[in-house]
This record gives C-alpha cells, sequence and structure tokens, in this order.
C-alpha cells in the first residue's frame, strides 16, 4: 500500500514535471519570436526588393536610418521599462532637446557644442519627469504625460520666437560630414553596447529588473526605487539625446512635428523586439534594437506594396496587439518570473 | 545562451545591412520616368485636384506618380530614400519641412527635384542653385501673395461697399511668409486711406514686421473709415475660434477676409448667421479653384482668388524637360524660381468657367499638348507658361489644342 502511494506521488510529480517542461518549452518558443520574426521580416524584404529590381544598398541605408533613430530612444527606454516604470514624453523631449542643442550648435559653431547640449537637455528634462513624481508622489507615467505637453508647448514657443517660419535651421554644411549610414552605424553600436555593459555587467541592471519584477521585495532588499528610477530616467535622456542629435545630422531643419512619430515607434519596437512592457527581470536590453530593425524591415517591405502611411499604421498596430497576445502565451503558466 | 543568440542576431542585422550595402552596385538603371510626389496635405480640394491633374497627364505622357504625405522633415527624408531604393527618376517636393536637406538627400541619389508649389529662401536657394538635380521652383512669390491680399481687400471695398471686416490670418501666428504678406496685402490696402494705420504703421514692410507671427490686434487698428471687429488664426476651428466669429460678426464685422482655408471659414460663418440672424455675410479668400469654393460661393463667398490643377503644369516642365536631357536655366545659368499668376474668381459662374476648363472629366488647361510645346523649350517661353492668369492660359491652351 505505502509502495503504491509512493508510485503516485512519483507519477504526479513527474506529470507536473513534463507539464513544467512543457511550460517551459513553450515559454522558450515564445521568447524567440521576435527573433524568428525580425529574421522573417528582413528576409521578405530581401526577396521582395530582388523581385521589384529595387536598390538594396539605398533600401538598407533607409532601414538602418528608420532603426537608428527608434532604436536609440528605444534602447534608453529600456531602463525605464525593466524597473517598472513608463514615459510617454520620449518624443517631445527629443524635439525640445534637439531645438536647444540645434540653437547652441547655431550660436557656436561647435558640433561637440551641440551633441553635449542634446544629451545635457535630454537627461535634464527626463530626470525632472521622475524628480517631478517623486516631489508629488505621483506615478511617474502620469507626470510624464503633463510634461509631454509641457514640453511640446515649449517647443512651439521655441519655434515662434527663435525660427523662421516655425522651424530652427541648423545650417547643413555643419552637419553634412556625419550624415551618412557608417555615422548611424557606429552610433547605434556603440550606445547598444554601452547599455548592455550597463544593464548586463553592473548592479544596477539587476537592481532595474528587481526593481520592476517585484518592487515590495526590492524595498525591503535595500533598494532605493525613488533613486534607481532618477538613474534609469537619465540613463534613457542619453538615448534621447543622442537620437535628437542625429535627427539633426539627418535633418537639419526642425519643427513643430520633427520627431513626432518617435515616442509611439518607440514602444512598437519594444514590444516587437520581445520586451516585457511591466518590466521586471524578463527585460532585455537589445530587444530595442531588435524591435527597431523588425520595425524598419517591415516599413520598408510594405512600402514595395502599398504606399500611404496610414496602412502601415493599422498594420504595425495589429501587429502590436498580435505580438503582446502571443506573450501573454508564454507567460499564463508562470507565477514568479526569472 | 538564448541572449546570446538575440545578441548575435541584432548585431547579425546590423552586419547583413553593411554588407548587402557594400555588396550592391547601384541599380538605378530604369529609365521610365516614375515620379515621386511629396506632400503635407493629402485631404484638402487642392491637393486632390493636383493629384487629378498629375494622374491624368502622367497617363498620357506615360509618367508614373507616387504620392506620399509627409510630416516631418525626416519622414521627408526617408520617402526620397524609398523612392530612390525603387528607381524613381524624380521628385515633385511639395512638402517643405527642410528643402536643403531633402534635396541633398534626392540629389545624392540621383534623383531630380522641383519644388511646384512653394520656393525656397533666397539663403537657401543659394545652397541649392549649384545642385544639378536641383531644377528649381514655381509658386506665388512673396509680391504674388501681397497683391492678393491687397486685391481682395480692394475689390470688397471698392466694388462691394464694405467698411467692417472680419479677418482669417491663417498660419500668421507661425509667421508663415505666403499668409503674412497676404495679410499685409489686405491692411496696407486700408491703410491707403490718410486716417488708418496699423499700430502706428502704414507700409508694406512694416506691416509685415507687425503681423509676423504675431497676428492682427483689432485694438491697434485705427481708422476713420473702416473697422476690424475681430481677428483669428490658426487652424483649429474649435469653440474658441466659432466664439470669436461670432463675437465678430455680430459687431458688424460681416466681410470676411481670408487668407487661406476660406471654406471652412465660410462654412461656420454660415452656420452661425443662421443662428444668429445675421444677413448679408461675405466671404472672400485665397486659397485654391476648387470645386469646394464654387459650393461655397451658395453661402456667402463672394471672392476666390488661388492656384488651380493645371498650377502643376510648370514644376512638370521643368522635370520632363531634364529628364529629356533639355534643361531649363535661367538667364545666369542656375534652377529656375518663378513666380506664378493666380486666378481669380468674382462669382460662382467665373468660378465654374474656370473649373470647367481645368477638370479631370472635361480636360486640363495644361495638358499634354500644351506640355509637350513647353518641355525642353526656353526660358523665356517657360516664364510665359508661369505669368498666365486665367485668359492667358486659356490662349495658351487654345493656341497648342489646334
Amino acid at each position: 500500500m505505502p509502495v503504491k502511494t509512493k508510485s503516485s506521488e512519483v507519477l504526479a510529480s513527474d506529470a507536473s514535471l513534463e507539464a513544467r517542461r512543457k511550460a517551459l518549452f513553450v515559454q522558450r518558443i515564445v521568447s524567440m519570436i521576435p527573433l524568428f520574426a525580425c529574421i522573417l521580416l528582413g528576409g521578405m524584404y530581401i526577396i521582395s526588393a530582388l523581385a521589384n529590381g529595387y536598390d538594396l544598398r539605398i533600401g538598407f541605408e533607409v532601414i538602418i536610418s528608420n532603426a537608428t533613430l527608434v532604436g536609440l530612444v528605444a534602447t534608453g527606454a529600456t531602463y525605464i521599462f525593466a524597473s517598472g516604470s513608463f514615459d510617454l514624453s520620449l518624443g517631445s523631449n527629443m524635439l525640445l532637446s534637439a531645438i536647444i542643442g540645434g540653437a547652441v550648435g547655431i550660436q557656436t559653431g561647435s558640433i561637440w557644442a551641440m551633441v553635449l547640449a542634446c544629451i545635457a537637455v535630454a537627461v535634464t528634462l527626463s530626470v525632472l519627469n521622475a524628480l517631478l513624481a517623486s516631489f508629488f508622489n505621483l506615478p511617474v507615467f502620469i507626470m510624464t504625460i503633463v510634461m509631454m505637453n509641457v514640453y511640446g508647448s515649449i517647443s512651439t514657443l521655441l519655434f515662434t520666437t527663435l525660427g523662421t517660419n516655425a522651424k530652427i535651421s541648423v545650417p547643413f554644411a555643419m552637419v553634412t560630414a556625419l550624415n551618412n549610414t557608417w555615422f548611424r552605424i557606429a552610433l547605434i553600436v556603440a550606445f547598444e553596447l554601452f547599455c548592455c555593459f550597463i544593464f548586463y555587467l553592473l548592479k544596477i541592471g539587476r537592481k532595474q529588473k528587481f526593481l520592476g519584477g517585484n518592487p515590495f521585495c526590492a524595498r525591503l532588499s535595500g533598494i532605493k526605487p525613488k533613486t534607481l528610477t532618477v538613474i534609469s530616467f537619465a540613463l534613457a535622456g542619453i538615448g534621447i539625446g543622442l537620437a535628437s542629435f542625429a535627427m539633426i545630422v539627418e535633418t537639419p531643419t526642425l519643427s513643430a512635428s520633427s520627431g513626432s512619430s518617435v515616442g509611439m515607434n518607440m514602444l512598437i519596437a519594444l514590444v516587437f523586439g520581445g520586451m516585457n512592457m511591466n518590466g521586471g527581470p524578463g527585460s532585455r536590453m537589445y530587444s530595442a534594437l531588435l524591435g527597431a530593425f523588425s520595425m524598419a524591415f517591415l516599413d520598408s517591405f510594405m512600402n514595395i506594396f502599398v504606399t500611404g502611411s496610414w496602412y502601415l499604421q493599422i498594420v504595425k498596430g495589429v501587429l502590436f496587439v498580435v505580438v503582446v497576445f502571443l506573450f501573454t502565451i508564454g507567460k499564463r503558466s508562470r507565477l514568479l518570473q526569472r | 545562451m538564448k541572449k546570446l543568440i538575440s545578441m548575435f542576431v541584432a548585431i547579425a542585422c546590423l552586419l547583413s545591412c553593411t554588407f548587402a550595402m557594400s555588396a550592391c552596385s547601384d541599380n538605378n538603371a530604369n529609365k521610365s520616368y516614375k515620379i515621386g510626389v511629396l506632400r503635407e496635405d493629402d485631404s484638402s480640394g487642392e491637393a486632390a485636384a493636383w493629384e487629378e491633374y498629375l494622374e491624368s497627364v502622367g497617363k498620357s505622357m506615360n509618367i508614373t506618380f507616387d504620392f506620399t504625405t509627409t510630416s516631418s522633415s525626416e519622414s521627408e527624408v526617408s520617402a526620397i530614400n524609398t523612392y530612390a531604393s525603387k528607381g524613381y527618376d524624380g521628385i515633385l517636393l511639395f512638402s517643405d519641412d527642410d528643402v536643403i536637406a531633402s534635396v541633398n538627400a534626392a540629389a545624392g541619389k540621383k534623383m531630380y527635384v522641383v519644388l511646384p508649389t512653394g520656393h525656397p529662401t533666397d539663403e537657401q536657394y543659394n545652397q541649392l542653385k549649384d545642385i544639378p538635380y536641383y531644377l528649381g521652383s514655381v509658386a506665388p512669390v512673396d509680391d504674388t501673395e501681397y497683391q492678393a491680399g491687397y486685391d481682395m481687400a480692394k475689390f470688397f471695398v471698392e466694388t462691394k461697399g464694405q467698411k467692417n471686416f472680419t479677418i482669417f490670418g491663417g498660419a500668421t501666428c507661425y509667421a508663415v511668409s505666403m499668409h503674412v504678406q497676404r495679410l499685409a496685402g489686405i491692411l496696407a490696402y486700408l491703410c491707403e486711406d490718410s486716417g488708418t494705420s496699423y499700430d502706428g504703421v502704414k507700409t508694406r514692410e512694416e506691416l509685415v514686421g507687425k503681423v509676423a507671427g504675431a497676428g492682427v490686434d483689432p485694438l491697434k487698428f485705427t481708422s476713420s473709415v473702416y473697422s476690424i471687429k475681430g481677428y483669428m488664426d490658426g487652424f483649429a476651428f474649435d469653440d474658441a475660434f466659432s466664439t470669436k466669429l461670432t463675437n465678430s460678426l455680430t459687431a458688424g464685422g460681416t466681410c470676411i477676409l481670408t487668407v487661406g482655408a476660406g471654406d471652412a471659414v465660410t462654412g461656420i460663418a454660415f452656420g452661425i448667421s443662421q443662428g444668429a440672424k445675421i444677413e448679408n455675410i461675405m466671404v472672400g479668400g485665397v486659397d485654391a479653384i476648387t470645386s469646394a469654393y464654387a459650393d461655397s460661393f451658395d453661402i456667402g463667398y463672394t471672392y476666390d482668388c488661388g492656384k488651380f490643377a493645371s498650377a502643376m503644369g510648370p514644376g512638370l516642365v521643368l522635370m520632363m524637360s531634364a529628364l529629356e536631357g533639355k534643361k531649363i536655366v535661367d538667364n545666369d545659368g542656375n534652377a529656375p524660381k518663378v513666380g506664378m499668376s493666380y486666378w481669380v474668381a468674382t462669382s460662382k459662374e467665373e468660378l465654374n468657367d474656370m473649373l470647367k476648363s481645368d477638370n479631370k472629366t472635361d480636360g486640363f488647361c495644361y495638358n499634354k499638348e500644351v506640355l509637350d510645346h513647353f518641355i525642353g523649350n526656353t526660358y523665356e517661353e517657360f516664364l510665359k507658361l508661369c505669368s498666365a492668369d486665367y485668359s492667358d492660359a486659356v490662349e495658351i491652351f487654345n493656341e497648342y489644342n489646334k
């Protein structure tokens, strides 16, 4: 009789183990979807472009250009999302940073002063969001919604006071030497490596994931959430600053609509790249870059067959929902993420 | 392991792009005429008329036009690069978020660029004129815009006997030159009266300085003859706009002068006048010769001045001349920067006549036969096409469609 009981326990344990293995397998497959999607989209684009006789060299220049801007912002924003926060003001922050950076560049004639001003302003604005949220004890994302409108209004004011025809133009000759694909590749690779180093090899990366995964336990473990949030926003600010500089390099005339799509594209890129929007241990720094390339491939692929950004937005929206749904399948069986 | 594979793929994406760029040779061997059109506005009657014109003429001239709506300078450059990858020959650049970057992006990919609806500033022109792929711009110049505003005010004062005005300044609040000049033209005509001035000034240059980016403050308008009862600008036709317009109309400013979006303003004014029982509202505008404006004549629109569907013709002449190896340049050998005349209608019948001579069904004024004459012709001949008003345009049509 005891043997029979033991046997049933063993069987139950085996069944449980098997179910767990199956769940892990599904989880692993689901987590690989962003990779497969990126490869698939890239392949679809290349085949379609070749079949239609399109110039692949120019096509890849477009893809790198599009992926760089979104990739820089999204990679920086990964710190914010990993620690369980959210920022809606990234696009307006980028525009305001570009305006002030551009104005500094025009005044000083120095490209170094311009890039430093872009980064300094972006970091300051980003940290301001986090500090104000801490000061008023509000959820950070609420503060970022308010600040998104404030930054947008300041930008409009600056365009009408500093600009001509509601535009601010950095001399084209000042940035033309950097306006090439190699510069964009160098910029995104350097920033990606910098972020991966901090995220994977320093304590702060682990703390951010811990905070995002379980804020209560993180606090009990001695992590200071507000300090860590401010640091996360500051690191995101570096990406925004670099993106605003990259934007000036490519299109030196800034208007109120400059970078307007970056905020939304950044969110889509993170999801396409497999980033867990709730943050925590499932966060991956390279998700942003992967997602940015997936999105750029999708844009270029669709541009071969249809014109009109409306179709593209609809397709992106549908894919966004599908990808989020797929990720929820893989996470249902696990209570505690590791 | 998974982490490593994912990182590898992300980096591999970059490397594959790099290798593909290095490996692929230029593939711009396709010589069929394919022209990309970049525009910010794809919903107005004017935009629809231009699209119909280009598609219709394109069909008869074996040119494929592809339209992309852009919203920012980076989307402009991205669209140009996409057209380049598709082997397009040229770009008609309606949008002007960053003319320099856009022209350089196109020139870098050996695509011709024409600005058919606006001009670069003098500073921008100096940067563009030596770029061989920049073919020039054809659009009403500042003087034409100023004159359009001036003539509209003159019409309502001298022909319609109006003295109390409501003014809609469009994008004057953003210091957009086209609207600023039209508004300055309106004020300049009114200020020709000896007892009239705006904020102490009367001349064109001074008026432009006062209104650019600031609009008009009716309280600063002093006159013993005329009055400005209300002023609005921006394109948010919201409750605040309706309230201001209602106040102005009820105060007696029943003659509305608009520097853009006259059809929208007419519609709102008509609705207000019905509710508030205000009679004899009349609206004038500088914008476009379209069927939407013809409909507006039934509800108070009285004067229409603007671009017409065939206004794309001269820009197309510049493009096709270059594509056929007979580039048109100005007398100094540079890319032309040429003004263009507006058409003016002061009645629905007159406007309908214009529309009848320039539409998709009955044919366009600057059709294939007309364009064939001007493509590759001299700069002087080209100027004739650009400067034609409605009656000149009809003459040109008749001459080459015998």
